[in-house]
């Protein structure tokens, strides 16, 4: 079974969630993080080949040791970028590598902190295993039985990769808030509803409809499958002839608008 | 309660939440402590807001924007101590002589599953040169006319001196990092590295020795070896840790185990690069130095031994003064 969402619980007793990234979508961060070790590489090896030639009667003609000494220093860099690139970053970047940045996705620890540096190297060290045989065939051979979507060096670091927790801000949301629309006149008929039969289940589903309307391409009948178990709640006879779909949608807005009045009136 | 009205109420407290979250995230230094305290009531003033909103309107958009600012100011406050210069010499001073302690046992299992297909091996070519060709890998059998023709290759030019110090270094690096990660395969691969450098550098002393080149071998290996191979085993411990905790867990889960074990490894791992360096750089340029006698290679080998060993085994133990001062503390406690 897959999971969506990592579930986290406070010491407050609050418990959060982050949503677990897919295999797609950590294929695409790699993919970009190759992409750039890559040229990277490419960049620095061709340029030092380039240097080499220019100057290899000087290197050949005397014993000194400064083309060797160039040589070791480039060996050495280029080995370092290979292995520590994702360290680097993941240590600096807080669990994100340029690639995890651009599509939006972080390592942290399961417990919900931040990955620990002992985590970061032990997950990227085991890279080498789930490369195994080619191009990540152990390390996704473990994300699909995994309902987690972690790779062997997640399973042993303790880490999973999440989507960044950066996707909404407050004025977002006060549009979508917004786009309930301006204030209906509420008809005699919902003033007669008993309302307070409602619990808040049925007003949280009310608002979600709400809130989210915009973006559903069949918002309608939502407005009419919600509206008919409102009324189940409410005991009141459901007559499906009568609420066409658009004049569902307007009955919902208005008895929000009733309740919302109520709930201030408290 | 109705959304609009917990965002018409605590809007403004959430603002400010997630101004102090940005400023602990790009400029720690300028937070005051009245800013951390005050990060520390929003983040539970708004856990509590995120909890009522999961009940009452859990589909709500406030609800997903509550989520991601909760999970945002968590992570900042229960954070782990960063990095520090302290924390480094503290690794290298206790942290690693001690946890490799603890994996001492498999220490010494490395060691034997190098040792014991090496002297096998060697002894084998040693007695029966021709055998070579059968017990030794593929790549190291293009060495075989050399030593047959009593050549070392050892001899390293001057110039390239730089060159093959830094491609040894990585190179063992590599094997080192290859026995840590083969742990997670049940320890197969840790074994397989194990053994196969054992049978390769077990098959080649062998047949140097067979062919009176053995000596001039040893000491050009001396200098470095009792450091580059007591790192190897080092790895090798390592990725056994890991691969042991997978088969024997005892009353752990696997997963939790194979966790455990790793984060003890990773601290054997990291204190290799450094050692392999300094070996990296004593193969390099004092091992195939020409000028410098041999007893005094011999001498490198054994002082860098005895240091290693040393460090390893008595580095960061339990201070007896410290042992006193914490009884004092605990007597005091008591009256």
């Amino acid at each position: 079974m897959m999971e969506e969402f990592l579930n986290i619980d406070t010491p407050e007793n609050v418990g959060f969630d982050y949503e677990i990234a897919g295999i797609g979508s950590r294929f695409m961060a790699a993919a970009i993080d190759y992409l750039i070790l890559g040229i990277t590489q490419a960049i620095i090896v061709l340029g030092s080949i380039f240097l080499i030639i220019g100057s290899i009667e000087t290197l050949l003609e005397g014993e000194s040791p400064i083309g060797g000494i160039f040589i070791a220093v480039i060996f050495v860099v280029v080995f370092a970028i290979n292995w520590g690139y994702f360290i680097f970053f993941e240590i600096t970047w807080n669990g994100q590598t340029p690639g995890k940045k651009q599509i939006g996705l972080r390592t942290i620890s399961l417990n919900g902190l931040p990955a620990g540096a002992g985590s970061i190297v032990i997950r990227n060290l085991l890279r080498t295993v789930d490369f195994l045989p080619i191009s990540y065939g152990v390390g996704l051979v473990t994300m699909f039985i995994n309902p987690q979507f972690r790779r062997l060096g997640d399973l042993a670091a303790g880490t999973v990769v999440v989507f960044d927790q950066t996707d909404i801000n407050l004025d977002q949301v006060r549009r979508s808030t917004r786009t309930r629309g301006a204030p209906v006149i509420v008809s005699e008929a919902v003033l007669e509803m008993p309302l307070y039969r409602l619990d808040v289940r049925d007003i949280g589903r009310l608002e979600g409809y709400l809130a989210r309307r915009d973006e559903m391409v069949n918002d309608l009948e939502v407005a009419q499958h919600i509206l008919r178990g409102l009324y189940e709640k409410m005991d009141l006879e459901w007559n499906p002839s009568r609420f066409t779909m658009g004049i569902a949608a307007t009955q919902l807005q208005e008895i929000h608008q009733q309740l919302t009045k109520m709930g201030e009136g408290e | 309660m109705t959304p609009d009205r917990l965002i018409r109420q605590k809007e403004a407290d959430w603002r400010l939440l997630e101004e102090l979250i940005k400023k602990a995230n790009s400029q720690l230094q300028t937070m005051t402590p009245e800013d951390a305290r005050r990060l520390g009531e929003l983040y539970r003033s708004a856990s509590s807001d995120l909890a009522l909103a999961q009940r009452d309107f859990p589909r709500h958009p406030i609800t997903r924007y509550l989520n991601q600012i909760v999970a945002r100011s968590h992570a900042l406050i229960y954070r782990q101590e960063p990095l520090t210069g302290r924390k480094i010499l503290r690794y290298v001073t206790h942290t690693f002589p001690q946890t490799f302690r603890r994996s001492a046992s498999f220490f010494w299992v490395a060691m034997l599953l190098f040792m014991i297909p090496g002297v096998l091996i060697g002894t084998l070519t040693f007695v029966d040169p021709d055998q070579a060709r059968f017990a030794l890998p593929a790549n190291v059998q293009q060495m075989i006319p050399q030593i047959e023709d009593q050549e070392l290759w050892t001899n390293i030019p001057v110039s390239d001196r730089p060159y093959a110090s830094s491609f040894i270094m990585t190179n063992n690096i590599r094997v080192s990092f290859l026995a840590f990660a083969g742990g997670i395969l049940a320890g197969l691969l840790t074994f397989y590295v194990m053994v196969f450098n054992g049978v390769v550098i077990g098959g080649i002393l062998g047949l140097t020795y067979h062919y009176g080149i053995g000596f001039g071998l040893l000491t050009f290996m001396i200098s470095h070896g009792v450091i580059e191979l007591t790192v190897i085993f080092i790895a090798g411990a390592a990725g056994l840790r890991i691969g042991w905790a997978m088969l024997r867990p005892g009353l752990l889960s696997r997963r939790i185990s194979v966790q455990r074990a790793a984060q003890e490894a990773v601290v054997l791992i990291i204190g290799c690069v450094p050692l392999l360096v300094i070996a990296g750089l004593i193969e390099g340029f004092i091992s195939p130095a020409e000028g410098i006698p041999w007893p005094v290679k011999f001498g490198v080998g054994l002082t860098t031994g005895i240091i290693l060993y040393t460090y390893l085994f008595r580095s960061g133990r339990e201070d007896k003064n410290n042992f006193t001062v914490a009884k004092k503390l605990q007597g005091e406690k008591s009256v």
